[in-house]
């Protein structure tokens, strides 16, 4: 066996997270074969570290399956950055920002973003959390941060972001005065927020979630033209209002050119509390027929559940309330499915055209 | 609602005649002049001008920098310093084609 037999092999072998060969991911990073012993080292533009071990022993398990002999394989990531040629300020070290929308309020988009930012921090990733709701921040509450507590302004023109539970967060609502909602001018709440978004100090994060304001109006494209954004994420709940405004939401993200990650479903089933039966509220399937619609798959579905409120209620979001139970794991489930859904859609973007440039 | 975004393959901007050539993936060739480029600027600012009704001062679409936004499609900075106009390919495309308002309403 010699090194391009193993590659060859590597051809046909699918990583079960993307559904794709790891040598056309790109994941094979060093193949050594010494002394009859195979060491294979994988590179994952994503993290999901909760499957990395078994995944692994998959993969070895299939190599030495295949005739390989006695295999080592060994698995580290490091996040495939969003492809973009002019580094944004003090964005720079910021790999990915993916924006959480939806098409109209009260669909549980703030409640997702806080659950999914947690669960790609579990996974292993570096995770920042913007929340970009003028109408009506709530990150503050359902991170649990006290309200005396406020940003640190350095050097007069940066904020330091506020940390909980490992991750970064910044919101308007930190910096306003009185936490009732806010009616602010369109044109200058786009510029408040970019402020906001360029003079947090960040840092460096694989993914910065945007948790943005419901609605697809001028505000929200201005908002997702400004940054350089990776990917959206829409979050719709099974009532035909809702996936209506969903689907406005997919069209706006397709007009501006930013890539449809999927849709979460959320409050999709009820489950009930004295039984476990878990049961459809609205009729099955909306979410998956709007996917349909758009070529765009379902990432996750999160079930109506009494938990879910009380826990960003209190503060304390059930991916670190309850982080082993089955809620806590369908919102890894999703974090896992957003992280390969980016990976696999930075790695197209990579494939870009040719650029020449003449001065004729 | 048609999901598939056209494919480039080739983008050559010619500075002297100020022109953007964008060869699909399909093979055709879209050639865009910068003043048309200019005039279909989607950026909110230019939204907003349009909106009121205000004229464009400058009709210069001399352009200066193209920038690639990844999958997107390409920033376009032009001579005056405009640079807020990120104009995604299916777009381009359509302003190739004179389809630019009907891409906007769509
Ligand atoms: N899956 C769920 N099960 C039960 N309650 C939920 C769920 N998702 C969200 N909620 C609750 O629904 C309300 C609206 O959620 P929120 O995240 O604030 O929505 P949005 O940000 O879209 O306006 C909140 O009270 C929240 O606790
Ligand atoms: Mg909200
Ligand atoms: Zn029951
Ligand atoms: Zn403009």
């Amino acid at each position: 066996m010699n090194k391009q037999d193993v590659l060859s092999v590597l051809e046909s072998i699918d990583n079960p997270l993307m559904e794709e060969s790891y040598i056309s991911l790109k994941a094979v990073n060093s193949v050594e074969v010494d002394n009859g012993l195979t060491t294979v080292g994988i590179t994952l533009g994503a993290k999901a570290i909760s499957l990395d071990n078994i995944n692994s022993m998959a993969l070895k398990a299939q190599l030495e399956a295949a005739g390989i002999g006695p295999v080592e394989v060994n698995f580290r990531s490091d996040v495939l950055a969003f492809p973009t040629i002019n580094t944004q300020k003090h964005l720079s070290g910021v790999k990915n920002i993916v924006m959480v929308a939806s098409g109209k309020g009260g669909v549980g988009k703030s409640t997702t973003a806080v659950n999914l930012s947690l669960a790609l921090s579990a996974e292993g990733a570096k995770v920042g959390l913007l929340d970009a709701d003028i109408y009506g921040p709530s990150q503050c509450a359902m991170l649990g941060v006290d309200e005396n507590v406020k940003p640190e302004v350095v050097d007069n023109k940066f904020i330091q972001p506020i940390e909980r539970f490992g991750i970064k967060s910044m919101s308007v609502g930190y910096l306003a005065k009185e936490k009732a909602p806010m009616i602010w001018r369109g044109s200058m709440a786009v510029r408040a927020l970019q402020q906001l978004m360029e003079q947090t100090l960040w840092g460096d994060l694989d993914y910065l979630i945007v948790d943005m304001p419901p609605g697809t109006g001028d505000i929200q494209i201005s908002l997702a033209q400004t940054f350089h954004v990776a990917g959206a994420v829409i979050v719709t709940t099974p009532q035909e209002i809702a996936l209506l405004d969903a689907r406005k939401g997919i069209e706006m993200f397709n007009k501006v050119g930013i890539p449809v990650l999927g849709i979460c479903e959320n409050m999709s089933t009820h489950i009930c509390s004295s039984c476990g039966h878990e049961e459809s509220i609205f009729g099955a399937g909306g979410a998956e027929k709007l996917a349909q619609d758009y070529t765009t798959p379902v990432l996750g579905s999160l079930p109506l559940d009494s938990r879910i409120r009380e826990n960003v209620d209190r503060g304390l979001p059930t991916v670190v309330c309850d982080p082993m139970g089955a809620l806590a794991n369908a919102y890894i489930a999703l974090a896992n499915q957003v992280a390969a859904k980016l990976w696999k859609s930075n790695l197209s973007a990579l494939e870009s055209p040719k650029m020449m440039i003449s001065e004729i | 609602m048609n999901n598939q975004q056209p494919t480039p393959v080739e983008v050559q901007l010619k500075k002297f005649t100020s022109s953007l050539d964008i060869t699909w993936a399909d093979g055709e060739l879209s050639k865009i002049a910068g003043g048309n480029l200019r005039r279909h600027c989607a950026c909110s600012g230019c939204r907003s001008r349009k909106m009121i009704g205000t004229e464009l001062i400058t009709d210069s679409g001399r352009i200066k920098k193209i920038n690639l936004m990844g999958s997107t499609g390409l920033q376009i900075i032009f001579a005056d310093g405009h640079d807020r106009g990120v104009f995604p390919w299916a777009y381009l495309h359509a302003i190739a084609n004179g389809a630019a308002l009907d891409y906007l309403d769509q």
